[in-house]
């Protein structure tokens, strides 16, 4: 039963990544079993490194890791953590003159679906899971952006996989898409543990069980949804006019301003979002509220 | 237990066979190999038509097939090689369980299969011209079998250098340099001919060869020898760029000098 659990865990403890002299991670610690983590944080904070590094495609400099109860920095390791990997990258490309059926293809005799037939059969369950099917025949050159992210997608769903790692992948996509893709990954969590990084906090707060927030390197926050809404509690505020000492404020639509900070006595505090939070804890000060 | 745990260690064996052929009809229908068999095609049938004489057709099965489709499968054994790159699937790719390495055998193995195409077209045009007309020296299967392993071998070094180049000029510099580099050796005289990838055999006369001087001497068998000692050359070429463990490789590579060095050895007259 431990090994079970084990095998669908992510643990990473001071986990450092260096680009010269750029410490791209910087001693970053997660830790996350089956369900959907969601992975929030600024452009740079380290999340794509963080995760090409689970997808056992970077390896890292210093720290310890664990994924799936294995250790990525052994072949056998690394074979093991594939094989049960679903891996969407930020850039994922195909051959413009595949055709959206061929370019799975390739990818599922990458993941050794060697069985022609039951290769072709699950070529076509996951086009059929991103709504695909209609334009498998089609060459990736006329696919639209959304379509080939789709398409991006579908690869990562081959095999049904223990880990699913993604990495924005709701850019590109319309907001019914975006519903579906939710959908789609409600369902993937149920029993596996799937990692999400976007900048769509909206989409966090849809689907994701546990969600990081990651700066520098570093994590800057774990938790619930909740406990990370919680974390603005009594911080944001409404006025009808802009109010400076606020780290964030913006405009709403009734015309008052929606205020992030530290409010002043007597402010109409409103109820926080997951935004809010967020803004918060990458503002000034932020690693003292994360501790 | 998980079945993490439980899987084997080791990747799929029928992995690389499969992908092999895949790449081996990607390779066989790619848009320039198939227009370098077109033309072939049209310039055996427009020799039909219009008449052959004997040391046409002979050098039709012997050397026809290296120049076209040969030299442009370099072309598209190159953009094989380059496709992923170019393509931006490298980071996906690379959290499969097959690596660089499994996919450059598949493509090494892949090459196989134009040739073997060529091979069969070629034994094709031999039984024609054997059944239909005057061969004047009949050719052997060796010389029969020469130009189809040029095929292969093209394909092979555009895989090689796509692996190591994956420039777009690379393989327009390679083809350039190699048709110049076989009429260099040609010019050299029978032993530098014999070293040319592509060698006709046949020794013309007046150049609309309508005159049979002699065979070039030298041993065919050896030539197809020394041909596939190339072919493998190349292979472990672009293997070896991606190796994880390299001295196997470099082994395989010191046995393909051999091979290449036996058999420019014994196709000497």
């Amino acid at each position: 039963m431990s090994t079970t659990r084990e095998a669908r865990t992510i643990e990473a403890q001071g986990l450092v990544r260096r680009y010269g002299r750029l410490r791209a991670l910087d001693g970053l610690d997660l830790s996350t079993g089956t369900g959907v983590t969601g992975l929030l944080g600024p452009n740079g904070a380290g999340k794509t490194t963080l995760l090409r590094i689970l997808a056992t495609v970077m390896p890292y400099d210093d720290g310890a890791l664990r994924v799936l109860g294995q250790d990525p920095r052994t072949p056998a390791g690394r074979l093991a953590i594939r094989r049960s990997l679903g891996y969407l990258p930020q850039d994922a490309g195909f051959h413009r003159g595949f055709t959206a059926f061929e370019a799975i293809d390739y990818v599922a005799v990458l993941k050794e679906h060697t069985q022609v037939r039951a290769r072709h059969d699950e070529v076509r369950r996951v086009l059929g899971e991103v709504g695909l099917t209609d334009v498998a025949t089609r060459k990736v050159r006329a696919l639209s952006g959304g379509m080939r992210r789709r398409l991006a997608l579908a690869q990562a769903l081959l095999g049904s996989p223990d880990l699913l790692v993604l990495d924005e992948p709701t850019v590109g996509l319309d907001p019914e898409q975006r519903i579906r893709f939710r959908e789609l990954v409600s369902e993937a969590g149920d029993g596996r543990t799937v990692l999400l990084s976007t900048h769509q906090t909206e989409d966090v707060a849809a689907v994701c069980s546990q969600v990081v927030v990651v700066d520098h390197g570093r994590s800057l926050f774990a938790g619930s949804v909740a406990d990370l809404v919680a974390v603005a509690q009594g911080r944001v505020w409404v006025d009808e006019t802009r109010d400076p000492r606020a780290y964030a404020g913006w405009r709403l639509a009734d015309g008052s301003y929606h205020h992030v900070g530290d409010p002043p006595a007597g402010a109409a505090l409103v109820a926080p979002r997951i935004e809010d939070a967020y803004l918060l804890l990458l503002g000034p000060g932020a690693s003292r509220e994360a501790a | 237990m998980s079945a993490v745990a439980l899987a084997p260690a080791a990747l799929d064996r029928r992995l690389v066979p499969g992908l092999g052929l895949l790449e081996g009809r990607r390779l066989l229908l790619h848009p320039v190999t198939l227009l370098g068999f077109a033309v072939w095609s049209f310039v055996i049938v427009y020799d039909q038509v219009t008449g052959t004489f004997v040391v046409q057709r002979f050098e039709s099965v012997t050397a026809a097939l290296s120049f076209l489709p040969g030299v442009p499968c370099i072309l598209a054994g190159h953009m094989l090689a380059t496709r992923d790159r170019r393509a931006g699937s490298l980071d996906l790719l690379h959290a499969a369980p097959a690596q660089a390495m499994d996919r450059v055998r598949a493509l090494c193995l892949g090459a196989l299969l134009p040739g073997a195409v060529a091979l069969l077209l070629n034994l094709a045009l031999t039984g024609w011209y054997l059944a239909t007309a005057d061969f004047a020296v009949r050719p052997s299967l060796a010389q029969v079998v020469q130009a189809p392993v040029t095929v292969t071998g093209a394909c092979l070094l555009g895989t090689m250098l796509g692996v190591w180049l994956p420039s777009r000029a690379t393989p327009v510099i390679a083809m350039v340099v190699l048709v110049a580099l076989d009429v260099a050796l040609y010019n050299t005289g029978t032993q530098g001919n014999l070293f040319a990838p592509m060698v006709a055999w046949a020794d013309w006369g007046p150049y609309d060869g309508s005159v049979w001087y002699a065979m070039i001497p030298g041993s065919p068998a050896g030539h197809v020898v020394y041909l596939a000692g190339l072919c493998s050359l190349a292979a472990v070429g672009a293997v070896l760029r991606v190796a994880e463990r390299r001295a196997p490789v470099l082994v395989a590579g010191v046995v393909a000098l051999v091979v290449t060095v036996a058999g420019g050895w014994a196709q000497l007259p």
